[in-house]
């Protein structure tokens, strides 16, 4: 039997579902990790002043060069979370576009993903 | 310092709070972490984050069931972000004073919001729509499993309602909160959605109007992950029980006696910025 296709709907559904999951996994490893270094839960170190794209490329560092801890994961979990909406945003923006070839929400997504990109990247 | 323990249970309670009133969990988040002494504007700009955990999981239930209006939650998303970034700049301007009688004050109307949202009579939507509205092509039907019924409605004065969501973004910037009661307050009156559809699509819609506004928290380095991570965690397991409980309340009474203590949260917001 052939499979329905792919429809916005159940594209929203995914990105979400999997954007949640992947954060909150991330965060319960990361306090289970912290746990059973020191035995407390849940003291992570400040965020310095920054946008989206360097708060990524800072926990990337931090997992990378100083090694993967409870607070990169954690910080990982947050970046997740925070990612989620915008992916909703820049699918929607392909779906409308490539998919369906509807200027009007093309445009309306994309005004969303440009602000969205201004403010999280500093773009 | 505040202990994880602390911030966790308190953050249950608030998600089980909020998903009880209708209002969400930062519209209890956010007073009740100030009572255990976290400075406002950093219990506002963690409540924001939190905001897109309880949307997430929502909206993706919300879009299965097909009750989403995702084209008008798209088209009013334009308005809420650019409210969100308005409302999260005022914050960092504000002194905490201002925010915690403007927080009381936004407490107070949406409780009477949702009071009112009650005694409303559901109506028959007419089934007519404007030329800017039909020009948007938005959905107008949703099944309704509870009823056993499709159900066709027709939104309005999109035209209107559109540039009237700034001001639910303004507020959720501004305070940390989703301001669902604001979102559909301006569907349901303004446009005419049914308020099934529209709690649905105000869940989707405040997912992306708290990124805006976490965006300037985070920029402004007030995201505090110690504070964020219990949080999000708590709000979540909150919002979860809490809606699987709403399910089995029936009596409405109940309900209203969360939100008089909501509206007396609101009260004690606006003496602790007065005195």
């Amino acid at each position: 039997m052939k499979s329905p296709p792919w429809d916005l709907d159940m594209l929203v559904e995914v990105i979400l579902l999997a954007g949640l999951i992947l954060a909150i996994s991330l965060i319960i490893t990361s306090l289970v990790w912290q746990w059973i270094l020191t035995g407390t839960f849940g003291v992570f170190p400040a965020i310095a002043a920054m946008n989206l794209l360097e708060y990524s490329i800072y926990t990337l560092r931090n997992a990378t060069v100083e090694g993967m801890g409870p607070a990169a994961l954690a910080n990982s979990g947050i970046a997740v979370l925070l990612f989620t909406p915008f992916v909703r945003v820049l699918a929607s923006v392909i779906f409308f576009g490539i998919r369906e070839h509807n200027r009007i929400y093309t445009a309306f997504t994309g005004f969303v993903l440009v602000i969205l990109g201004i403010v999280l990247f500093g773009l | 310092m505040i202990s994880f323990d602390t911030v966790f249970l308190t953050a249950i309670v608030a998600g089980l709070f909020g998903a009880l009133t209708g209002l969400g969990g930062g519209t209890v988040m956010v007073p009740v972490l100030t009572y255990i002494g976290v400075d406002i504007k950093i219990a506002i700009a963690a409540s924001m984050i939190s905001i897109i955990a309880t949307s997430c999981s929502s909206a993706a239930i919300y879009v299965r069931e097909r009750i989403v209006n995702l084209k008008l939650g798209m088209y009013m998303e334009m308005f809420t972000i650019v409210g969100s970034l308005i409302g999260a700049t005022l914050t960092l301007l504000s002194g905490s004073h201002i925010l915690f009688i403007a927080f009381g004050g936004v407490l107070i109307a949406s409780g009477i919001a949702v009071a009112f949202k009650e005694r409303k009579r559901q109506e028959q939507t007419v089934l007519l729509k404007d030329a800017f509205t039909k020009a948007l092509v938005i959905t107008c039907s949703y099944e309704d499993r509870a009823e056993k019924r499709r159900v066709l409605y027709c939104p309005n004065r999109s035209k209107e309602g559109g540039p009237l969501m700034i001001l639910a973004g303004v507020v959720s910037g501004l305070l940390g909160i989703g301001a669902g009661a604001f979102n559909v307050l301006i569907q349901d009156l303004v446009m005419g959605i049914p308020t099934k559809a529209s709690t649905s699509t105000s869940n989707l819609i405040i997912g992306v109007t708290a990124l805006a506004g976490s965006s300037v928290y985070l920029a402004a380095g007030l995201i505090d992950p110690t504070l964020a991570v219990p949080i999000i965690l708590g709000v979540s397991v909150g919002a979860f029980a809490g809606t699987a409980i709403l399910v089995r309340l029936t009596n409405k009474a109940v309900r209203r006696y969360f939100v008089v203590v909501v509206i007396l949260i609101g009260l004690d917001m606006i003496r602790r910025g007065v005195f």
